[in-house]
């Protein structure tokens, strides 16, 4: 049920290990947007001792919440990050089911640094809310390059979307969970790229939908060297407009002189006035126990005899295909059937 | 009224002529009065059996005002030129005062005005169609979803622009990218012009996604649709049809809708099927040469080779139009579209042609040449008072061991024609024209000597020990005196669009 005066909700999917960037971005949404719930959702098994008094401001939920058939067989495939972003559209019809009007998804590296209220004025208007990893061309050296990136994982960023309780959103979001579900990998030879590319199909399913071009609306990697950041007064501005939505994806905070894990080419003293906004998120991260939480262990990495589950085993689960099923819980391994024993029982027969 | 600074054009290389005609008589069917402009790629000025629509008019690469070294000719194919053209000519209408400007692939029918639909675009910076509008559709042929992925959201075949700063910065943008990277690389987010698209989601905040099922129909989004005939018109999903796509059509494989998928029938069209069967009669009207006249998709073409090809082409190795131009050196143009009836190699005879010396046995898809020299007998109908023009559907014996095979071809003994063959080419016309004097004792030998025949067993291929020089899968013959008139205007079209082209340069330069 959304609290009182809460038409619409912001939401954001960890496991335990990355539960102070849920904090940190929910905590910074809250701040601007002190009426609208925040939801942690727990791609994970919750850890009691990890949570903190003040993490009351945000509503948890765990994916046993999102009822997903066959989950154990879900959280099985994917790897830790993986099954966070695969969990993105059910998450978000959740929280349309529960009765919210609009849901915000901020992918869990995210900053909110002012009101989005401009941003969620589109509910319920418009079915889709999405913003493009580039506004214009790439003039610099090599742009098609970076363009070409794009096109490989996607024209919208998966990191920040809206989406309205629409018919068409609905639509939209069963066929898209039914892709991430069993298709969340990072394999762009053959057009996938986790649960990002598929929003490309957008404005070809949805009639309404809206395309934020706000350039202080969720900056990144990807586009910071073309936003022309700006620090003033403790105030940061993209292209001359307020930056409401930085995104930190790929940040390492063990690397904090990178921006990214995913270029190594925008360090610390290339970026500029971006260089404060990393500095003060690093800070933030650490305030919110990263440091900590970071240690924490993965449910889903584990086999319920504690051995750990290595990608070459998630891969022979899902090279099984549909046949899979009748392992029943992929976790269990201490009785017969199980795919645990066919994992070691040297057999090829699926 | 809009419709009256609205244009709309296409681009076609040689191979595609027959399909810009059709297309330019189905535009004076339903809009006569909207000029059409086709920018024709071809080696030559020629369009020999063009029944020049009064519409039509020609452009040339050279009328579109951009730097030869921004020009792919010599290393693009002809599917790739075509595409890599589409801004350029975009541009160059707006830059002539249309309001709004529609691109259409050849291969699209008009079949209701496109009034409305210049309306909307008149509206916007660009309009774009997507490939399907629902996810029903994307389940409603396997694999479709992945290839759209691949290939693009937006299908090119329709781009429509109004004259907007921010339309000209992406086409501007668009034609540089395409200018080095129009190639069909999925894996690199390359697909011809059309992935490149994808982008003007961000690039253009006018973008029009025009999602009516009745524009840019094609295989693709009519299986999983509506439709339905009303005597006159046909409905799409309740949307009156006004534009659709034949892609990969081949009027000699139908039903089958489209060469790129073979389970798509068109029976599964219903009432739309009548229209394929008909525009298949239209293309063939207009001299549809058979699809190995048309650019294939390297997709297709590594389903279709039943030669020597190495699968897929890369865009460096295939064969291209610039070296054809001199290489052919004394062939006739290849830009001529047959209108006379095609003949198998393995069925000569019937047409009156005899393989007299140095050919094998006939095989289904034609026949091999045999040793250094192969000739053949042409008997021609009495009293004949033109030239004739001999075209053969012809491919060199080119394994990769081999890749090159060079061919001089005779006419009554006299050279004509040297003919260079790669493995990369695909199977393609090549003519030679006799003139009167040469017909006069009613029969032409036109003879071959292979430059560097070679056998497939000493290339270690097989145990096949014939030496091979070309594979020959068909012959056409055919008077030119048929298009003489078409010819003749079109030849004044052309010269008189020379001089204006060079008269409006002239004035530029006297007003700067």
């Amino acid at each position: 049920m959304p609290t009182q005066n809460s038409k619409y909700a912001a939401v954001t999917i960890v496991s335990m290990r990355y539960l102070a960037l849920a904090r940190v971005t929910g905590h910074s949404f809250r701040e601007h947007n002190p009426d609208t719930d925040f939801f942690i959702v727990l791609a994970d098994r919750p850890i009691a001792h990890a949570f903190e008094p003040a993490d009351s401001e945000f509503r948890f939920l765990h994916v046993n919440d999102l009822a997903l058939d066959n989950a154990a067989s879900v959280f099985f495939r994917y790897k830790e990050l993986e099954l966070s972003y695969a969990l993105t559209p059910c998450v978000i019809r959740h929280l349309l089911d529960i009765g919210y009007q609009g849901v915000m998804f901020l992918k869990q590296e995210t900053l909110v640094l002012e009101s989005l209220d401009t941003v969620m004025s589109h509910f319920p208007d418009s079915s889709v809310l999405l913003t493009p990893h580039l506004l214009a061309p790439i003039g610099r050296n090599n742009g098609e390059k970076w363009e070409l990136n794009v096109l490989l994982s996607g024209v919208f960023n998966g990191g920040f979307i809206g989406f309205s309780d629409t018919a068409e959103a609905r639509v939209f979001l069963g066929w898209w969970e039914q892709k991430t579900l069993t298709q969340c990998f990072l394999d762009v030879a053959n057009g996938l790229h986790f649960e990002q590319r598929w929003l490309d199909f957008v404005p070809s399913f949805v009639q309404s939908y809206t395309i934020i071009r706000d350039p202080g609306v969720n900056v990144g990697h990807w586009n910071l060297l073309d936003r022309d950041l700006k620090a003033c007064d403790g105030e940061i501005t993209a292209m001359g407009m307020p930056c409401r939505v930085f995104r930190f994806s790929g940040y390492d905070a063990k690397a904090p002189a990178y921006l990214t894990r995913y270029n190594k080419d925008i360090s610390m003293d290339r970026i500029g006035d971006a260089a404060a906004v990393l500095r003060k998120y690093h800070k933030m991260l650490s305030d919110a126990s990263h440091r900590e939480t970071s240690c924490l262990s993965y449910a889903f990495g584990y086999f319920d005899n504690g051995v750990e589950i290595t990608d070459a085993m998630r891969k022979a689960y899902i090279d099984v295909g549909t046949s899979v099923s009748r392992f029943g819980d992929p976790f269990e391994t201490d009785r017969p059937g199980s795919f645990y024993e066919w994992l070691n029982s040297g057999s090829s027969q699926p | 009224m809009t419709l009256n600074r609205a244009a709309i054009c296409t681009i076609a290389c040689d191979n595609y002529l027959p399909f810009v005609r059709v297309l330019a008589d189905s535009l004076t069917v339903h809009d006569p009065e909207l000029p059409f402009f086709a920018l024709l790629i071809t080696e030559e000025n020629e369009i020999s059996g063009c029944s020049a629509p009064v519409n039509l008019n020609i452009l040339r690469v050279e009328d579109l005002s951009i730097p030869e070294t921004d020009t792919q000719i010599g290393v693009y194919d002809r599917k790739q030129l075509s595409a890599s053209l589409k801004p350029a000519v975009l541009k160059h209408l707006l830059r002539q005062g249309y309001a709004t400007v529609i691109f259409l692939d050849p291969d699209m029918l008009v079949t209701a005005s496109l009034g409305q639909v210049i309306s909307t675009v008149a509206k916007h910076s660009l309009t774009l169609t997507p490939h399907i509008l629902h996810p029903a559709e994307a389940a409603s042929i396997p694999g479709l979803e992945k290839d759209l992925l691949h290939t693009g959201m937006f299908n090119a075949g329709f781009i429509g622009v109004s004259p907007t700063p921010e339309a000209i910065l992406f086409l501007n943008w668009w034609e540089k990218r395409l200018a080095e990277r129009c190639l069909n690389q999925p894996e690199n987010g390359m697909h011809y012009d059309q992935r490149w698209l994808d982008h003007a989601v961000g690039f253009v905040n006018h973008l029009h996604v025009l999602r009516d099922p009745g524009v840019n129909a094609a295989y693709w989004n009519l299986v999983s649709r509506k439709i339905v005939f009303d005597g006159q018109q046909y409905l799409i999903d309740g949307s009156l049809l006004k534009c659709i796509h034949f892609s990969g059509f081949d009027p000699g494989i139908l039903p089958q809708a489209t060469c790129y998928l073979q389970e798509i029938d068109i029976a599964q069209f219903g009432p739309l099927s009548a229209l394929f069967y008909q525009y298949g009669a239209s293309l063939t009207a207009q001299g549809w040469a058979g699809r190995q006249g048309v650019a294939i998709s390297n997709k297709a073409l590594a389903q279709n080779s039943e030669g020597y090809f190495e699968g897929p082409l890369t865009s460096a190795d295939i064969h291209d139009l610039g070296k054809v131009k001199t290489k052919q050196k004394g062939a006739f143009s290849r830009s001529v579209i047959m209108a006379g009836k095609f003949t198998p190699a393995n069925a000569l005879s019937a047409a009156g042609i005899k393989k007299r010396l140095g050919w094998s046995d006939d095989e289904p898809w034609g026949v091999w040449s045999r040793g250094m020299y192969s000739d053949m007998l042409i008997s021609l109908p009495d009293a004949l008072h033109d030239d004739i023009l001999i075209s053969f559907l012809v491919q060199g014996f080119v394994p990769k061991q081999h890749p090159l095979q060079e061919v001089e071809v005779f006419l009554n003994g006299d050279f004509v024609a040297k003919w260079v063959f790669h493995k990369t080419y695909l199977p393609a016309f090549y003519a030679i024209r006799a003139d009167q004097k040469a017909c006069v004792n009613g029969t032409l030998v036109v003879g071959f000597r292979m430059v560097n025949p070679a056998s497939p067993s000493a290339l270690g291929i097989s145990s096949d020990k014939r030496v091979l020089g070309i594979r020959l899968q068909g012959v056409k013959v055919e008077a030119l005196s048929r298009h003489k008139n078409d010819r003749f205007q079109l030849i004044l079209a052309i010269t008189l669009r020379k001089i204006y082209v060079k008269l409006s340069a002239w004035f530029r330069n006297l007003a700067h």
